[in-house]
């Protein structure tokens, strides 16, 4: 019976990562040993991993960030210099890709996050643009506007599918932190601090420190996600992650759920596979941009607030039997009671 | 002594003098009325108490320790909770998860254990849940399931006076939580503070029912322009003939 209840709660708790993990390997049936669409299904699970974070402290946090692609590429870029540069293996440079733009976003948190919506938004695109100068400017190190070839692959695997293994894990790891955190009094406090900064305060929520710490977590885990992108394709430039793909990532949220976690990746998958199929540059710009607007207007949750009533619906009706079976345990017990007197 | 209390608060905005020289002591398990006409100092005294607004003269003493310097959140956890004039709700949120934003003070978590789930977090958070939902079936709020954005504006106003007790203040501090209520819903609050004082808990409140204040609190204190001009128990105002003619008048 415990084990039972413990069960179900982990069920409605974790349904989004098994949903995913779902959606992951009938993707992997589908498309079987060898298949070049397994380089979209990958973009499509780099893109989740940076948006993902970005949709906890956007959707939750009301943070919006226009560096988080940004962050990313720093991770990306932390992975090129140390293996290449200095032979170090994929898994030693993988605590640094977190670390560096870790580090760096928890430095500029504090007086960035206390600017207003507006000057917040110019102060993410100034960090990506600083970014992007720097590591054009910088020689060597970086490779300058060429950027770094020559980075060694993803480790434990020697395919595309088993390249899209690790990053399915790397998604569902992090599906997993994001559902578990909102359904904390942290969580809470931070979706407090978007709805209403005094309330939070006076639910004793230091306001600037958990916005802080929510900006660092979103940095680091797009670190990450710049850690495996740089190994899968092997190459990283000063334009690989930068403001095209921060602009990117907000569409992603925005579309899929802002604050799902599998909403961006909803969101990603229909960011790349329209951009494969749509022709390029102007089209694609114009046609994202009515979606964008499409959506805030009609849709503030995204795409998966259209699933969600229908989730509900289901969770209830479980919820009922599962009430319905206990009420007659209850009476049977009763009943036998009552036979042996 | 187990008290909240503010001495010799001056507050100015601008040339405007919102509290000139007031003290005020909250006792715990007694409910203390502040009354006043607009602009007396009612709310500002709430944000000094609360830390929103640090007074340039004066103290904020919370069980021998000056608090005054202490940041708003800190004060929170330390014991302080406070409902406002306007609910701060989340209105898309359900009635449960809008009040279980106040068990913040409560909560000790770490980030690690938040994010893993950790067994520890799981039922720290079961427990909240718990004690939530006593909290609603008390206030008469119903299973929780509702979104807040649907309720009425006095149920709005008993949701922020549960959020304030999912997060255990020691002293609580409502302003102006009666507003709009009915007789049935004003009969509920009324009963709550009472439990709460019974159980040891300040109660501060700002109200401009008189006869509800009369019926409901131990001591009163009349504000005008920034100070105390009447401090007394319910007998002693209703006997204050100066107070009466003023304030009274038409209430009784």
């Amino acid at each position: 019976m415990n084990t039972g209840n413990l069960a179900a709660t982990l069920a409605v708790r974790h349904r989004a990562v098994l949903g995913f993990a779902l959606a992951a390997v009938v993707t992997m049936l589908i498309l079987g040993q060898q298949n070049t669409a397994y380089a979209t299904a990958t973009s499509i699970l780099i893109f989740s991993l940076i948006s993902i974070p970005l949709a906890l402290i956007y959707g939750h946090g009301g943070i919006v960030s226009l560096c988080q692609a940004t962050f990313a590429g720093m991770g990306g870029y932390a992975t090129a210099i140390l293996t290449v540069n200095y032979g170090w293996s994929a898994w030693q440079a993988l605590p640094l890709a977190m670390a560096v733009p870790g580090v760096l976003s928890f430095a500029v948190s504090r007086p960035i996050l206390r600017l207003p919506l507006f000057a917040l938004v110019l102060g993410t695109v100034a960090i990506g643009e600083a970014w992007s100068f720097g590591v054009s400017a910088a020689g060597d190190t970086t490779g300058g506007y060429t950027g770094i070839y020559g980075i060694p692959g993803i480790p434990l695997a020697t395919d595309d599918r088993q390249a899209f293994v690790v990053i399915v894990i790397m998604v569902a790891i992090m599906i997993i932190l994001f559902e578990n955190f909102t359904r904390t009094a942290r969580g809470r406090a931070l979706n407090s601090i978007r709805v209403d900064p005094t309330m939070a305060l006076s639910t004793g929520t230091n306001v600037a420190h958990q916005r802080s710490i929510a900006f660092t977590f979103a940095a680091a885990v797009a670190g990450a996600a710049g850690w495996y992108f740089a190994l899968y394709t092997g190459y990283i430039s000063p334009v690989s992650l930068s403001f095209n793909q921060d602009a990117a990532v907000i569409f992603m949220v925005v579309i899929g759920g802002r604050r799902s976690s599998v909403g961006p990746i909803i969101g990603a998958a229909i960011y790349v596979l329209f951009g494969d199929l749509l022709p390029g540059g102007v089209v694609q710009g114009v046609l994202f941009g009515a979606v964008l607007i499409l959506i805030l207007l009609f849709m503030q949750d995204g795409i998966v607030s259209i699933g969600s009533p229908l989730i509900r619906k289901i969770s209830n009706n479980m919820r009922t039997t599962k009430s319905d079976q206990c009420k007659t345990q209850e009476y049977t017990v009763q009943g036998s009671g009552h036979g042996d007197a | 002594m187990a008290m909240l209390s503010a001495t010799g608060i001056t507050v100015e905005f601008g040339g405007f003098r919102a509290l000139d020289d007031m003290s005020l002591s909250l006792e715990s398990g007694s409910i203390l009325g502040l009354v006043g006409p607009n602009g007396a100092g009612k709310s500002t005294m709430f944000n000094c108490l609360t830390g929103i607004v640090r007074p340039g003269v004066g103290q904020v003493i919370l069980d021998d320790t000056d608090i005054s310097q202490w940041s708003v959140h800190r004060r929170a956890r330390a014991g302080i909770g406070r409902a406002f004039q306007t609910p701060r709700v989340d209105l898309d949120a359900t009635v449960l998860e809008a009040v279980l934003a106040g068990v913040g003070p409560r909560a000790h978590e770490t980030l690690l254990g938040a994010l893993l789930g950790s067994p520890w977090v799981l039922r720290q958070e079961k427990r909240f849940r718990q004690d939530v939902r006593q909290l609603l079936e008390r206030l008469n709020l119903g299973d929780g399931r509702q979104i807040a954005g649907t309720l009425p504006a006095a149920h709005l106003r008993l949701l922020e006076v549960a959020r304030v007790l999912a997060g255990d203040a020691r002293y609580v501090l409502l302003d102006e939580p009666a507003a709009g209520m009915d007789e049935s819903d004003r009969a509920v609050l009324a009963n709550t503070l009472r439990g709460l004082a019974q159980q040891g808990i300040g109660v501060l409140i700002v109200e401009h029912n008189f006869p509800f204040i009369l019926s409901l609190c131990d001591r009163i204190l009349v504000l005008s322009s920034g100070t105390v001009i009447a401090d007394g128990n319910p007998q002693e105002i209703r006997a204050n003939r100066q107070i009466a003619k003023i304030y009274l008048g038409q209430a009784i």
